[in-house]
């Protein structure tokens, strides 16, 4: 795979570093973890998750003022009295002398004017992986520990301008940090852009994003036994298909991260994840085809297994005996794993989202206004919110990188942009409520059940080889790796020839099914169906 | 003695506690800076990554404890966990010995940029892009914004074993232009040009290149949808290289042969193509992305044919697929960072030059289209289907090039309908100036290049 090459720094993804995600099997409502309650009262669903008391590792809400409204005065404006301070729990594995010394250092920075503001990011990060090849060997065993600790310091100059500067702190001396950090401040003064303020204390939400029972794996051993005990359930179930299983891989990974700024933003939180990538291949006529499958996962309670390698193998089997496109124009669906795709991509954002982001509007390319709706609809107008507080969802996180509290925000309502994805900068440039970065995708149920949705006669798509638009113009060609061709309640399965349009036209032709799915970072409708879509066939 | 030096030496002592057939050690240590400017902003960034990662083979499997940092205190500890483990775990059944050359070398390399990057003051590298942008944004009033990125990749690598020491470092420079333009509707549309050096030597980039990129840039606000079909197209290096890349690059990775899922296991000595195509990795090629000193299990690269005259050759390997796969170990294990495992992987992947006039090439074709630009592609090993998109095509009319834009085609078809079907091979060659990056489907990002020469191919499926 070669990824597009215009790249655009694009903060949403790179925001919130995906340690997860999740998998359901795609016909299913949300399964949540067996040991999980349905409510979402955060310290109950710990509760359960861990079957333990949430204890000092439970993150506590915080009650705080609220931000102040004046954006305009700079935060080195006041003095380090006059700033608030918040006492907040500092979660395991997210406090090291490292930290406090980089702050010390940052501190005192900041006291002789090299520095006006700073901001801490820390990560540490324990994994455990494994590897398996033919017939389940095991043929790598891989257990990590990282931590990344990045500075980003600011300084303020006159005409209201400001410079900032980001820098990981690979060095452990004190005396070497210290000198990297006063190099940056130097590298301020030629990245000066209009002044804004950092974020400053805010009350917090906590929500269920990780799985107490895989952080105390992670703190009593390497965390090996959490793939270990994955590999033997699915070496049992893959042992049972009747299709070939070539290789999977499994891993997981717990981690702690922290948010300081000089506006005595401290906030730690927990998240824990695994991925599971699955590759099985079947034969029909002679012709073996294989079918590649990955989800992610908060808890790897939340994966069926079971039901899912089932209904994997099923689509193996029917990609071997796909025949070519035949194109098709007309209804086209959209389910499970190709759906993820259009609206929730593993490595990038859906143009439509993208284009909401208030960087694109500073950089005078987004092809939305405001308050308007985004075209004349065909199909059903939806809404479409940023929702980081969704349970178990692999980009659920309290607060951005920045230390903004992440609340869920409707960017699309019924059709209607109403609200730019806008990080304190942008938010306070021009002058947009200040939303953090983008987190789950929440897409609203539709007015119509699956089955009527699916209709006679229509093509569904399984798989892309890779749903890539284009992230500007919303231009797609996606080579199709296996569709069905539904006629009459007969499926047949094919495989090549592209799905054409554009993501900004085709979403205006859309219905969406009343059913909901949660997968990975996506909640939404379990099926779309684009009116007059086209396929083109096999050969051109 | 260098500081890489000194860790290689740390490293083999802590590999001494390891009590297994197979040991080694590396410490890698990357290093990004992004300076970027458009009408709106000015960024600065860094980002940096550092971490040793020690692999015990037991004649079994591998055996992995990754830790960031130089913290030789804290690497002994988990080595000495690791250690216990595979005491109170011995492997069961007959052991396999792993396929690593026994040949000693010790060595400490370097690339030499013309202008070393870490020598331009930061001053000098904001006066650049920002001087760039302001050139760009007056070459024409289409342009509703263009960002400029100048970056710099700086790698260090040391890398130990029972037969090498050896340690690198590597730096790479490009910069990159991304001009907007905005349709009458609205649609915002955009292209890519890039430059890469192995230092500061890249902001000396060809005006005319650049001037013929803005050029076409502004014509793609006008640009149309390809109407589907199969066409003859004459392919520029830049998606010779896409093609190459997703064709026969992942389809040659040894560990996806080892797992039963690339079709070019069984056509391994068998014609696939015209005795023209030469399909080649090649680590070793001075001043690309894709460039080595030495894989991360501390082979030296070579020049390997993937395909030659025609015909399926040899597979690139890391050593576990080397060894169970029963085929040579190429210099192409190579890990996303300390912290991930090492897989097979492409570098520099190219098509071999021809003997064709590229001219000529444009000239032969009656009704086509010419393909400038791509910027992504998908892999398909087992079912030997392609995917490169992003393309912007140029319609040829009569053996000239028309002018006609179409924006975001996409190149699909059964790979080989379309390998079998390239009529003229360019005597031209370039491996492309860019920064691109492979994933092992939608992880593992390593850097790559890819290239090779224009390409004339009848009955490609374009959408």
């Amino acid at each position: 795979m070669t990824p597009r090459k215009k790249n655009v720094k694009r903060p949403a993804k790179k925001a919130v570093k995906r340690k997860s995600g999740k998998k359901k099997p795609a016909k299913k409502v949300v399964k949540r973890p067996k040991n999980v309650t349905k409510k979402r009262t955060k310290k109950k669903a710990v509760k359960k998750l861990g079957k333990k008391k949430p204890d000092k590792k439970v993150p506590k809400k915080v009650v705080r003022k609220k931000p102040q409204k004046k954006l305009d005065i700079p935060s080195f404006a006041k003095k380090e009295s006059e700033r608030k301070q918040v006492s907040h729990p500092v979660l395991p594995w997210t406090n090291n002398p490292r930290i406090d010394m980089v702050v010390r250092v940052l501190k005192e920075l900041t006291r002789t004017k090299t520095l006006s503001d700073w901001r801490i990011n820390f990560v540490h990060k324990r994994s455990a992986n494994m590897y398996i090849g033919n017939r389940f060997k095991i043929e790598d065993r891989l257990a990590a520990l990282r931590e990344d600790l990045t500075v980003t310091i600011y300084k303020r100059f006159p005409n209201e301008t400001i410079g900032e500067a980001q820098l990981p702190i690979i060095a452990t001396a004190e005396s070497i940090i210290r000198k990297e950090i006063e190099e940056a401040a130097t590298i301020c003064e030629h990245a000066r852009k209009k002044s804004y303020t950092l974020p400053t204390p805010e009350q917090v939400e906590f929500p269920t994003g990780f799985d107490t029972s895989m952080i105390e794996t992670f703190e009593t051993g390497d965390g090996l036994t959490i793939p270990l005990k994955i590999h033997k359930e699915m070496k049992t179930i893959l042992t049972e298909q009747d299709v070939k299983t070539n290789c999977y891989e499994i891993l997981s990974a717990a981690t702690g991260v922290r948010v300081i700024n000089s506006n005595n933003v401290d906030v730690s939180f927990h998240q824990t994840g695994v991925y599971i990538e699955v590759t099985m291949s079947a034969k029909a006529d002679g012709d073996e085809q294989e079918h590649h499958w990955y989800t992610r996962a908060v808890s790897p309670d939340q994966i069926d297994l079971h039901s899912v390698l089932e209904q994997q193998a099923g689509i193996t089997k029917d990609a071997a005996r796909a025949e070519q496109s035949a194109g098709f124009t007309g209804d086209v669906l959209l389910s499970g794993r190709s759906l993820l795709d259009f609206f929730a991509p593993e490595d990038s954002v859906n143009p439509l989202i993208l284009h909401t982001f208030a960087k694109l509007k500073m950089m005078g390319i987004s092809q939305l206004s405001l308050g308007e709706q985004i075209g004349e609809f065909e199909g059903e107008p939806f809404t479409i919110s940023s929702n980081p507080q969704l349970a178990l969802g692999t980009l659920t996180v309290p607060v951005d990188e920045e230390g903004t509290p992440l609340k869920p925000v409707d960017l699309i309502r019924t059709g209607v942009f109403v609200n730019h994805i806008a990080t304190a900068r942008y938010a306070q440039h021009l002058d947009l409520p200040h939303t953090g970065m983008v987190s789950n995708i929440h897409v609203s149920d539709g007015a119509t059940r699956e089955e009527h949705l699916r209709g006679h006669n229509y093509v569904e798509i399984v798989s892309f080889s890779w749903f890539n638009p284009d992230p500007f113009s919303g231009e797609f060609s996606a080579e199709i790796r296996l569709g069905y061709k539904w006629e009459r309640g007969r499926k047949t399965p094919f495989k090549g020839g592209h799905f054409i349009g554009n993501v900004f036209k085709n979403i205006l032709k859309a219905r969406f099914s009343k059913e909901i799915m949660q997968e990975n970072h996506y909640y939404g409708p379990r099926a779309i169906l684009f009116k007059n879509a086209t396929v083109t066939k096999r050969g051109g | 003695v260098s500081k890489l030096t000194q860790k290689a030496d740390i490293l083999r002592k802590i590999l001494d506690k390891l009590d297994v057939p197979y040991a080694d050690a590396s410490y890698m240590e990357n290093h990004t800076r992004r300076l970027s400017k458009d009408a709106s902003d000015i960024d600065f960034s860094v980002q940096a990554d550092a971490g040793v990662k020690i692999r015990a083979y037991d004649g079994k499997r591998f055996h992995e404890t990754c830790i960031q940092g130089w913290q030789p205190a804290v690497i002994n500890a988990h080595v000495q966990r690791l250690a216990t483990y595979l005491k109170e775990n011995p492997p069961e059944g007959k052991l396999t010995a792993l396929k690593i050359p026994k040949n000693k070398l010790a060595d400490e390399l370097a690339v030499t940029p013309i202008q070393d990057p870490s020598k331009v003051s930061i001053e000098e590298k904001t006066a650049f892009v920002t001087k760039l942008h302001e050139h760009i944004m007056g070459k024409s009033k289409q342009f509703v914004n263009c960002q400029v990125t100048y970056r710099e990749e700086e790698e260090h690598r040391v890398f130990v074993n029972p037969y090498k020491e050896l340690s690198s470092t590597w730096t790479g420079c490009t910069v990159s232009v991304m001009p907007f333009v905005q349709t009458s509707s609205g649609q915002t549309r955009s292209d890519f040009f890039t430059n890469f050096a192995n230092g500061y030597e890249v902001t000396e980039i060809d005006q005319d290149e650049l001037t013929t990129f803005l050029d076409r840039t502004v014509k793609i606000k006008t640009a149309k949808k390809i109407t589907p079909g199969t066409y003859t197209v004459v392919l520029s290096p830049t998606v010779t290289g896409l093609l190459a890349h997703e064709s026969f690059g992942h389809g040659m990775e040894a560990d996806t042969i080892l797992h039963g899922r690339a079709r070019a296991a069984e056509y391994i000595g068998k014609k696939i193509a015209s005795v023209k195509v030469n399909i080649c990795e090649d680590a070793s090629l001075p001043s690309t992305h894709g460039f080595l000193f030495f894989d991360d299990e501390g082979e030296k690269p070579k020049r390997i044919y993937l395909v030659e005259r025609g015909i399926v050759q040899q597979p690139i390997s890391d050593a576990y697929s080397a060894t169970y796969g029963n085929i040579p170990k190429t210099a192409n294990g190579k890990a996303e960072a300390f912290d991930h495992k090492i897989y097979a992987r492409m570098t520099n992947t190219f098509f071999e030059p021809g003997k064709d006039d590229p001219k000529k090439m444009i000239k032969d074709v009656k009704n086509g289209l010419y393909v400038h630009s791509g910027s992504s592609g998908m892999e398909d090993p087992k079912g030997w289907g392609v995917q490169i998109a992003g393309l912007l095509c140029e319609r040829i009319k009569n053996g000239k090039l028309t002018g006609e834009l179409f924006y975001e085609a996409s190149m699909g078809g059964y790979l080989p309908n379309i390998l079998g079907n390239i009529k003229a091979i360019g005597k031209d060659f370039e491996i492309i100036k860019d920064v691109g990056f492979c994933g092992k489907h939608h992880k593992e990002w390593v850097r790559v290049s890819s290239g090779g020469p224009h390409l004339l191919i009848e009955g490609v499926e374009l959408s």
